[in-house]
């Protein structure tokens, strides 16, 4: 149900007010159930696994000098690792990605890059190609086996399994995101520029005592 | 199932062990505590298990938690692994929610702390052996296929499955080292650095006995680990130039004239002996140098010396002998000794003084001149001072020299291999 821009969750009655104009999904954080999906393909119920991500939704931080709050969340559980991108919505209403991969973290942007599926499909990790006037060196390549979300979810690359993550890191030391669609033969890109830990509001993240 | 969260739980593939992993999500292969199959975690159900032959001991417990330059670790997950050689090592994975995932490796009790890193620490000069991060040059020193003969506990990721697909590189710099892991899914840098034994010890709170034993000399071992190289050159050169400026600044404070006189035989007196005239020595302690000199030719002049402070009786005795001698023998000039000698005596303190002379005249010798100094530099000091420096890092430099060749030893690269 929707009342002027507030959601209620079908499953379990909970409340949402949408924060990002830019929302595609938005996911009950308590039940799992889709409340609301604008990205017409019929997602499913997917309860998140639990892990020890310290971020959550409601985290705080800063990032290019402006305050963000992190409101939703696309969890990929990859072949060899995990990655937890991080939807965060910044004080000027614009949107971003925060990258969290084994304690590091970066911020990520859709990107137009002149490259073909095939080029980097065929790379193996160690090799590099030329992207306009720069040189990436592809460092992973992991398949996606499963995708999960939780709350606000902007644009996303794809959000159902079967593609492949590659990443790079470019000539001017950043790092890219390619994500391979194999059937499709697809190829989208994010940008990443890494930022610290201490980038976080500290009281707005899970602190895990018994690591203390 | 918590709200929208579910609590992570794996079913061995071998036995339908039910396992609630420690690292919740994050464990991407587990080896079963019951039946000690190792599998991958995978939402299919085609995965395989392995099975390995042999048990190894663990020294650092899965579970055990341990601070590490200040962070806070978990050992989730222990390896052993092998190479071609046969040489047979220990790896830990360690994790902690902010840092990540972190390794400690063991070999012949010798450790290294290793952290992945994002893309290549290569900054320039990569060749076949070397390449330079930063002003360093980092060396290969291994390169291999790893297997793994034993696993335990809990993995962020198929180390099995990646050790046994990958080549691996060690590049080091002792005490650090670089390691780069290839494989069709990753081509991954990560940075490390030695361990000593005790520091992993105190860490885990583990006692020593409980940690294995160091044997030979580890490959990233400091020669000495208190201090950097850089460290000791810095010291030497700066206790150098201290000791050049003191020495300088004593030289400047130049040396005094305090007494001169020409002594004839014909004034000797009754007791065959000269006394001085009282000079005076001011400004503290410090040295003094007696020279005399005789217009002696083939022949040689001997004088005993009572140097008396006539303040407080103080004596102090010494001797001087010259000989000059010189000739043609077989065409060939010759001569030997020389017509004057000095005599030098370091901390003479203030004071009114004088000098008894006792000498022996040959028969052609008739005078001779005594002159003395006040405040004569000592070159002696310094050099020796010098010298007494120079043997620290000498030792150090050729048992850096043998420790180097003996740490080489094991590798296909060494640099000590001439053939």
């Amino acid at each position: 149900m929707v009342k002027n821009n507030t959601y209620s969750c079908s499953e379990c009655q909970a409340s949402y007010t949408i924060k990002s104009m830019n929302a595609k999904l938005l996911v009950c954080t308590k039940c799992g159930s889709v409340v609301q999906d604008l990205t017409n393909q019929k997602l499913v119920r997917k309860p998140i696994p639990d892990d020890w991500s310290y971020i959550q939704i409601g985290t705080k931080g800063i990032a290019d000098k402006k305050q963000f709050e992190v409101i939703g969340r696309v969890k990929l559980q990859l072949f060899n690792s995990y990655k937890n991108a991080w939807y965060v919505l910044f004080e000027d209403g614009l949107t971003s990605w925060l990258m969290d991969d084994v304690g590091k973290l970066s911020i990520a942007q859709h990107a137009t890059k002149d490259i073909e599926f095939e080029t980097i499909y065929q790379l193996v990790p160690g090799k590099k190609v030329k992207i306009k006037n720069l040189t990436c060196s592809l460092y992973s390549m992991d398949e996606c086996e499963q995708v999960y979300y939780e709350g606000e979810i902007g644009s996303w690359a794809y959000f159902s399994r079967g593609f492949f993550l590659a990443e790079g890191i470019l000539s001017n030391h950043g790092t890219v995101l390619f994500f391979l669609n194999i059937p499709k033969k697809e190829i989208q890109c994010m940008d990443t520029a890494p930022i610290t830990f201490e980038n976080l509001n500290p009281s707005t993240i899970l602190t895990w005592d018994e690591w203390k | 199932m918590s709200g929208n969260r579910t609590i992570t739980t794996i079913t061995c593939i071998s036995c339908n062990n039910e396992i609630t992993p420690r690292g919740k999500s994050f464990t991407r292969a587990i080896t079963c505590p019951a039946c000690k199959s190792y599998f991958r975690v995978r939402l299919s159900k085609e995965e395989k298990y392995s099975k390995f032959n042999d048990a190894f001991e663990s020294h650092l417990p899965v579970g055990a938690k341990g601070k590490i330059e200040g962070v806070t670790y978990e050992v989730m997950g222990f390896m052993v692994k092998r190479e071609k050689y046969s040489y047979k090592w220990r790896e830990y994975v360690l994790f902690n929610p902010l840092q990540g995932v972190a390794f400690l490796s063991e070999y012949d009790g010798h450790w290294n702390f290793i952290k992945p890193i994002v893309g290549s620490p290569v900054d320039s000069g990569l060749k076949d052996l070397t390449f330079y991060n930063g002003q360093t040059q980092y060396r290969l020193y291994q390169k291999y296929r790893p297997r793994v003969l034993y696993a335990q506990g809990e993995f962020l990721s198929d180390e099995v499955y990646i050790s046994e697909d990958s080549e691996v590189r060690e590049y080091i710099a002792p005490p650090h080292l670089f390691i780069n892991q290839t494989s069709d899914y990753k081509d991954e840098w990560m940075k490390g650095h030695y361990v000593d034994s005790a520091k992993v010890a105190q860490a885990f709170k583990l006692p020593k006995e409980k940690i294995p034993m160091k044997t030979g000399f580890g490959y990233t071992q400091p020669i000495i680990s208190s201090f950097s190289e850089s460290t000791l050159i810095n010291v030497i050169v700066a206790v150098v130039l201290l000791l050049g400026g003191l020495q300088l600044f004593s030289t400047m404070d130049s040396r005094k004239k305090v007494f001169s006189h020409n002594f004839n035989k014909s004034q000797l007196t009754e007791q065959k002996m000269f006394s001085t005239e009282t000079f005076l020595l001011e400004d503290g302690t410090k040295s003094l140098q007696i020279e005399m000199d005789a217009p002696i030719d083939n022949d040689w002049l001997y004088a005993s010396f009572t140097l008396v402070n006539e303040t407080d009786g103080t004596e102090h005795e010494f001797s001087k002998e010259i000989e000059y001698y010189h000739g043609v023998t077989d065409g060939e000039s010759w001569s030997e000794g020389s017509t004057q000698a000095d005599a030098f005596l370091s901390r003479i303190p203030e004071g009114r003084y004088h000098i008894n002379i006792f000498p022996e005249f040959s028969l052609s010798g008739d005078y001779f001149n005594i002159n003395v100094y006040r405040n004569e530099p000592i070159y002696s000091n310094f050099f020796l001072a010098l010298l007494a420096i120079a043997l620290f890092p000498i030792f150090y430099f050729v048992r850096k020299y043998y420790k180097e060749q003996q740490r080489w030893s094991d590798s296909d690269y060494s640099p000590y291999d001439t053939e």
